[in-house]
């Protein structure tokens, strides 16, 4: 590098030192706000249903991005937060949702802040997220990227990792995850998804895989690792048990609804009064009627061995 | 909803109905009350299907293959039919199969857990394009159930080994080296993608580098790929490579999930990999291609965890390591081949490798220490027992329960070569000659080997390939023999006048003298198989040409070598439908000039000249070693 000066401004504008802030007569580079591939469609079913889970806003990130008039790998920002969405349990807001939240000036807004931790994190802080990622894009020669991972409540960069890529390199989806697993705590990849239990009955005993999980009614849905196979029993004296095997995809909700049954008997219907009352009143006339409806109208008893299967595309 | 839920319907409603509505409620009595109840809802069961979604769909995806004629749902022990349905691939104008219609398959019987495989047939109703496989699902009257299916193609895959660097030839050779290699898969350090199915089977735009790194800049590299195994419920594979790392591929789309680091992978390279057939644990077999007398022998990994691994809750799948040690009381060698048994635990073969130059020389395996078979508890890693053997590469169980060992230094009485395969039945042992066979696949109770014919070293006789098949109960093979490629040697190579060689010229063709099948994996339909093979090409007293002012002295060369094929191969025709040579090997090269009186002067050709720094042929090697011949959904 032949000029310190440009050497500090560039490597100031890639890890968003005070530097970079002094740097006044510079045009503001483009600063855009990822998009992120719509949420799948849901198909809601009447007892269970995956739909996607609503991840904690807290939880959540916004990935913004600082782009020093490279025209390479315009597709990063996209790219990450799908990398993220996929492969993390972190809420990610996207640019449609960013503008819908806080208006359309919000690209100029991040703009302003010219890659300053402070200004950036209160941008986040008006999303409601934790952390804001910043991808800062750069070229010398190679590309040369940045990644920030800014924590909102204490203003500051909780971790940095830098990579440069020759120029045309193609990017595949594992260099990206690399570079999140260099930036995010291994937990950060753990994925899961939630069960919602409901029954027509209190103090129901809940087990998911035989592990006693509370008794109904069950505030919250239940957070388990997925995708993964789980067993529901649900039990109370003098119900019968209600049982089922779900299976829980990443970032779904499977709704459970279960209906316990008394396991009382109900009066037998020959100690009841009004029976023998009407028996006694027309059984004669009622029984001819009776042996004439039951031919017209014999209905077989159900087929139980049996019911109606579909496939799916998904 | 659930089965009590379907029983309140049936004794409840229908009675508590009828009493309710006087005379006309009265019929009910006379009926039992059997006539007037609510017809029970009787629930459904919808089976969801994912496949691989675009872009990536339209390679990867069965149900985008315009030969998908039905979908079939069986039962993945038994093989009972379940439902079956029509189906229709989306048209090729941008549709993808997510927006297709639901498929009605009318009712369909209840069902307690079981595991359940879903088929994605060509039009004959044979041609297998598409699996999934989802375990432990049942669905009751009543019910209304969600099933999901994770829909795959069956693929091959394979990786390398480190690159056999070949020497500098000289810009005029009398002899080039080789002339058939195949140019798209030159490359040692890709895991390579194979679909049997497919006219062009190489799906190079998914070939995968793990680990990537810049060998200099804009050239990319990785470490070669030395061992996988495909899960049965086909959505993961398991990749260890030269690096030492031992990573989860998510078939979906073939991304590399997760992976980490295993211990002394410089000195103990990955090997091996075997997958549990249900998918809950896993072994690593890592060892040396020499390992010492006494000291280290290799290490077996006994992956845990594998669910865990796969959903990343665990980072290396609870990895438990086995050291095996060689001592001069207990000498071992190293743990070359496992299977799973019947019963859940994992049997070992320790024995020497037999892909070395020059092996496998039975005259020094065969004789050497037996090897030993090993059983271990795969969740504790606890050895359970121990038994010596004759010399063995590969061990295999069918569904039956027979355990399968290949001894390719035994000879069968009455074979010509050595080479068999020991099948342990109840009614006793069945021997097999299976001459070249080192490796063996079971699917489902039959058994498949692919090695040589078992004709006697006859000099005008090319070594032909075979493939072996025992069919359930059967005493006897079914086989059938295919022919593979020659060494081709291009030889005299002339030059035009400016100095570059003309492309044709003549060939010496080395023909295939003997042939080890060392990798194999075979398709779940058992329709194909892809095979490791190593070919020998060996020749003795080679005229090559006349030297001196009046042709008197004669030069004649001897030569002997390796090819590694790649073959893609029919197991219902029997043929061989693609043969990929991807690497060679020199063994020796050596030449002898007699005069005219027949007296032997001297050597004639630099290029084999043993300590001439410009033999450029002798030890001559390129390409690679293939390895690591697995297949989702089996073995």
């Amino acid at each position: 590098m032949r000029n310190p000066l440009v050497a500090a401004l560039l490597l100031g504008l890639i890890l968003g030192s005070p530097l970079s802030e002094a740097r006044t007569r510079v045009a503001k580079p483009p600063v855009q706000v990822a998009a992120a591939a719509p949420p799948p469609p849901t198909e809601p079913t009447d007892v269970k249903a995956s739909l996607p889970v609503d991840k904690p806003a807290g939880d959540g990130v916004v990935v913004f991005e600082y782009r020093n008039d490279v025209k390479a790998l315009a597709d990063l920002p996209e790219r990450l937060v799908q990398a993220l969405s996929q492969n993390t349990s972190l809420r990610v807001v996207t640019l449609n949702e960013a503008r819908r939240r806080l208006g359309p000036g919000i690209d100029a807004e991040v703009a302003r802040c010219d890659g300053a931790t402070r200004c950036l994190s209160l941008v986040g802080q008006r999303l409601g997220v934790r952390e804001v990622l910043l991808l800062a894009v750069s070229q010398l020669g190679d590309v040369v990227l940045a990644l920030q991972r800014i924590a909102i409540a204490e203003q500051k960069v909780t971790g940095r990792y830098a990579d440069s890529i020759v120029g045309g390199q193609a990017i595949d989806e594992a260099r990206i995850l690399s570079w999140l697993q260099q930036l995010y705590p291994p937990e950060t990849f753990k994925r899961y998804g939630q069960i919602q239990i409901s029954a027509n009955i209190g103090g129901a005993q809940v087990y998911v895989n035989s592990k006693a999980s509370g008794t109904t009614p069950l505030g919250d849905a239940l957070q388990v690792l997925a995708p993964g196979n789980y067993r529901i029993l649900i039990e109370k004296a003098k119900f019968l048990p209600f049982q089922a095997a779900v299976t829980v995809m990443p970032d779904t909700t499977v709704e459970v609804s279960a209906t316990l049954v008394s396991e009382q008997r109900q009066t037998p219907w020959y100690k009841r009064w009004y029976v023998w009352t009407g028996i006694i009143a027309g059984v004669g006339a009622v029984a001819a009627t009776a042996v004439a409806v039951k031919l017209g109208t014999d209905i077989p008893p159900p087929d139980t061995t049996q019911l109606p299967g579909t496939i799916v595309f998904k | 909803m659930t089965k009590a839920v379907g029983r309140r319907f049936l004794s409840g409603a229908g009675s508590g109905a009828c009493f309710g509505l006087g005379v006309a409620s009265l019929c009910c009595i006379a009926l039992g009350g059997g006539g007037c109840s609510q017809q029970p809802n009787p629930g459904s069961v919808r089976f969801l299907v994912r496949a691989t979604p675009a872009p990536d769909d339209a390679v990867l995806s069965p149900l985008r293959d315009a030969r998908v004629t039905a979908l079939e749902l069986r039962d993945a022990r038994t093989d009972d039919l379940l439902a079956r349905s029509r189906f229709e691939p989306p048209a090729d104008n941008g549709m993808t199969a997510a927006m297709l219609p639901s498929l009605d398959l009318g009712s369909i019987h209840v069902s307690d857990a079981r595991d359940l495989r879903m088929f994605a047939l060509g039009a004959a109703g044979q041609q297998l394009l598409g699996l999934a496989l989802t375990r432990d699902v049942s669905w009751q009257f009543g019910e209304t159930k969600d099933v999901y299916l994770e829909l795959r193609r069956p693929l091959f895959f394979f990786g390398g080994s480190p690159k056999l660097v070949a020497p500098v030839a000289p810009p005029n050779p009398v002899l080039s080296p080789s002339r058939r290699f195949y140019e798209p898969l030159r490359d040692e350090s890709k895991l390579r993608i194979v679909d049997p199915n497919s006219v062009q089977p190489l799906l190079s735009i998914y070939d995968r580098w793990l680990d990537p790194f810049q060998l200099s800049p804009g050239v990319t590299s990785a470490p070669p790929v030395s061992a996988a195994a495909g899960t049965y419920d086909g959505q993961s594979l398991l990749v260890g490579n030269q690096a030492g790392k031992l990573h989860v591929v998510d078939t979906l789309r073939l991304d590399d999930q997760v992976s980490f680091d295993l211990p002394d992978s410089t000195n103990n390279p990955l090997q091996g990999i075997v997958v549990d057939p249900l998918d809950r644990t896993a072994v690593i077999l890592q060892y040396p291609r020499t390992a010492p007398a006494v000291g280290r022998a290799g290490f077996i990994g006994f992956v845990r965890n594998l669910p865990g691994l796969r959903s990343r809750v665990s980072k290396d799948g609870e990895l438990l390591i086995v050291s095996i040690d060689s001592t001069a009381q207990a000498p071992i060698s190293q743990p070359l081949a496992a299977s799973y048994t019947p019963d859940g635990m994992v049997e070992v073969v320790f024995g020497k490798p037999p892909l070395q130059p020059g092996e496998p020389d039975c005259t020094v395996l065969g004789s050497g220490e037996p090897s030993v078979l090993r059983r271990y508890n795969p969740k504790t890693g606890e050895q359970i027992s121990q038994r010596s053997l004759p010399y063995t590469t590969s061990i295999a169980y069918t569904l039956v329960g027979e355990q399968v060992l290949v001894q390719p230094c035994a000879t069968v009485s009455g074979a010509n070569r050595s080479g068999r395969v020991v099948v342990a039945r109840p009614s006793g042992d069945k021997i097999l000659s299976a001459p070249g066979v080192l490796a063996v696949s079971s699917i489902r109770s039959s058994i498949i080997g692919v090695g040589r014919d078992d004709s006697a070293d006859v000099p005008t006789l090319a070594a032909q390939a075979k493939i072996f098949i025992l069919e359930s109960g059967a005493e006897k093979w079914s086989s059938s023999g295919f022919d593979l490629q020659s060494w081709q040697v291009p030889y005299q190579i002339t030059l035009s006048s400016d100095g570059k060689p003309f492309v044709s010229s003549i060939d010496i063709a080395f023909a295939p003298t003997d042939v080890s099948g060392y990798g194999l994996a075979v398709t779940p339909d058992r329709a194909r198989a892809l095979s490791l093979l190593r070919v020998q090409h060996k020749v003795r007293g080679l005229f090559l040409t006349y030297l001196g002012a009046t042709s008197e002295y004669r030069c004649y060369i001897d030569w002997s070598g390796y090819s590694y094929h790649v073959a893609l191969l029919n197991l219902q025709s029997g043929a061989r439908e693609q043969d990929y040579i991807v690497g060679y090997q020199n063994q020796d090269c050596a030449s002898r000039l007699y005069d005219a009186a027949d007296n032997l002067i001297g050597t004639c050709l630099t290029a084999c000249k043993a300590n001439d720094p410009k033999a450029y042929l002798r030890g001559f090697q390129d390409g690679y070693v293939p390895s690591a011949a697995s297949v989702l959904f089996g073995r």
